[in-house]
This record gives structure tokens, sequence and C-alpha cells, in this order.
């Protein structure tokens, strides 16, 4: 396995542990382990040296492309954590009326 | 300018708290836990200071027991310095009370010498909303609670904070060393990525022993009962507006 593969499914399992879902760890596992299936045969040897035309480097592209996606999707479920946990306290901890327009002026995309 | 952040690890806040069947105290064995939400906004304040070039060393502090250590990595990963980890196996959301933990701090404080404390306004485990003020007390420091924002002067002598209170916003200006505790507004703190994890690893954290600190840690308040909130009622199924319409008006909210 790639290193670059093997640091995007550490940082999966980095954002797995605080992934707001009922199943937790094991829904994060089970998906990231997924996706890497789809895409194994990227780095698989055997399919990489039958193409005997294509370079090196276009291989390693398509590596570096998917390993994007994932660190993309990576960002999102980071954003999705961070949403909630503010959403949550939020909720507990009170928020007063000015606060809320104040949001709502700073979240408004139609305005801008 | 050197800052110090305070953060304590609690339950995760996500965790259905469960009490103990004894009813003295929550569960705590195999519960999820990390960084209080407050402490992470405290902690994100200190590390745009930096960024900002105003502070030069941040240094994380933590009471509590051996695996407090990850909460201070985790403070580290975000972007302090070094940590001060103060072990303790009193339980910090019952025995070991804000009065006790603010003498810890202020132990810290005199071996640290910062020139701004920050904190979380208070935990999500205990909710006393007491530690910070306590210390600026037993310091003798200026205090600014529930800060909503946070502005250096160019001195570096002075900070100007907004705290938010029930009634409005309050802007109080006030010399350095101070102790300032965040609100959840002050700012969207970051998360902790690889790479700065990895980094954090190879960041000293220094140990002390709290009960070697010399520093009365008896509590002051006892806790005699922990019970659940009372259930929810369950709501009641109507067939129709008019329905809906009557029951309203039964209940005076219409």
């Amino acid at each position: 396995m790639r290193p670059q593969v093997r640091d995007l499914y550490k940082r999966f399992l980095i954002v797995g542990v605080d992934y707001p879902h009922p199943e937790g760890m094991a829904f994060v596992r089970r998906k990231v382990k997924e996706a890497f299936r789809e895409n194994a045969h990227l780095t698989h040897e055997a399919t990489s040296q039958t193409l005997t035309h294509v370079h090196n480097s276009e291989s390693q592209a398509d590596v570096n492309r998917a390993v994007g996606r994932g660190r993309r999707v990576c960002k999102d479920i980071v954003g999705f954590i961070q949403l909630k946990k503010y959403r949550a306290m939020r909720e507990r901890y009170g928020i007063k009326e000015e606060d809320k327009a104040r949001e709502a002026e700073a979240y408004d995309f139609h305005a801008k | 300018m050197r800052v110090l952040v305070a953060v304590k690890r609690v339950v995760d806040y996500a965790v259905k708290v469960r009490v103990r069947p004894d009813k003295t105290a929550v569960e705590l064995q195999n519960v999820k836990m990390s960084m209080n939400p407050f402490c992470e906004n405290a902690m994100e304040e200190a590390v745009r200071l930096k960024e900002a070039k105003l502070a030069t060393e941040i240094v994380a502090v933590s009471v509590g027991p051996k695996q407090a250590q990850e909460t201070l990595r985790t403070a580290l990963a975000m972007g302090a310095d070094r940590g001060v980890h103060i072990v303790t196996d009193m339980r910090a959301d019952q025995e070991l009370q804000p009065l006790a933990v603010a003498k810890l701090l202020r132990t810290v404080v005199d071996e640290v010498k910062p020139d701004l404390v920050l904190m979380g306004k208070q935990a999500i485990d205990g909710d006393n909303c007491q530690t910070g003020p306590m210390l600026a007390g037993l310091l003798g420091w200026p205090q600014a609670t529930f800060a909503a924002k946070l502005e250096v002067a160019d001195s570096k002598k002075e900070v100007t904070v907004e705290r938010e209170t029930d009634t409005g916003t309050q802007k109080l200006q006030m010399g350095l060393p101070a102790v300032v505790t965040a609100d959840l507004r002050l700012n969207a703190p970051r998360y902790a990525t690889l790479p700065n994890i990895m980094k954090a690893k190879k960041k000293p954290i220094a140990t002390r022993d709290a009960a070697a600190a010399g520093v009365d840690l008896a509590p002051r308040n006892k806790v005699t009962n922990v019970t659940d909130p009372p259930p929810r009622a369950a709501g009641a199924v109507v067939e129709s507006v008019d329905d809906l319409v009557a029951k309203l008006k039964a209940d005076g909210l219409v």
C-alpha cells in the first residue's frame, strides 16, 4: 500500500472517532474500506503493469487524484463534525435574539 | 506575550450520559472523553494570537488522571508549544472542585509566568463557571468571562474584551496579565489533523503530581444525589385541525 494511501486511511480513522453516527467508528470503517476497495485497481501491481504503454507517472496521477478526493471528503467530515458540535452547544447553552440575527447575517448567502 | 491555556478532559458532548445505579455520580467507565468545547474555543483563540504574532508561546495545562495526556496532545496538535499535566485521580466532575483547580493553576501560573490566561467559560460536566474567576481572584488579576471577542492592544499591555451577558454585550478594557474565559462564539475551533498530531507527539509535556503541589485539594461541596431528569411526557395525537385548535385553547396556549 502506498504511503499516501495509508496516510489517507489514518486520516479517516482520526475523524471517524468523532463522526456523529449511531454506529460510530464501525460505520466510518465500513464506508471507508468500501471506497478504498473500489479504487484498489489504481495501485494494483498487475493492472498497472499490463498497460505497458501507460507511463508510471499517469497511474501515479490517478492515485493522486483519488487520494485528493479522499482528503476532500475528510475535510467535509471535519466540517460536519464542527457544525454538529456548534449546533449542540448553541442549543444547550442558549443563543440570544440579537445573536440569532448576527448569525443569520453571517450566513446569508443571498445577500452577498 | 506568553499565553497559558487551561483545558479539561470531560465526557464527550455527544455521549448520552447515564447515572450510576447508586445515584451518586455519572457513569464514566468506558465512556468517550474529549476536550471541553469551551476549552477548544480558548485554545483556538490562543493559536490565533500566535498566528497574528501577538503571542510568542502557548502553554497548555490540564488537571486530571493519566488519560488527560490525550487532551493535552489534542491541545498541542491545535497549536500549543508545550504542555503541563497535573496528575490526580480525583474525579474531575465531583471531588476535584473549581477552588482546588484554581489553586493548582495558580502554582502553574507562578511557574510559567504567562501574560494571559485563557480557559473555557465552563466545563460541560460540572457547569460551575467558577474556575476562571476564582483563579483571577487568587492571583489578584483582572478578569473577563464569557468573552465573545478578544483584541490585544498594539502595546501588548492591554486587552479589550467583549463579554456576552444576559442583557447584552459588555466591552471591557484591562491591563495584562489577565484571565479571560472563552464563550462559544469567540471563534470556530480548528480540528487537529494528522500532520499536526504527528508534530504534537514531539512536543514536551511536563508532569506534576497534584498532591505534591502543597495545595489544599479538599472538596468544599458534597454531592448528595445525582438523578436523571424526569422523562418527557408522551405527546397526544389529534385527528384534525379543529381538534388541534381545541386542544391548544384548552391548554391556554392560544
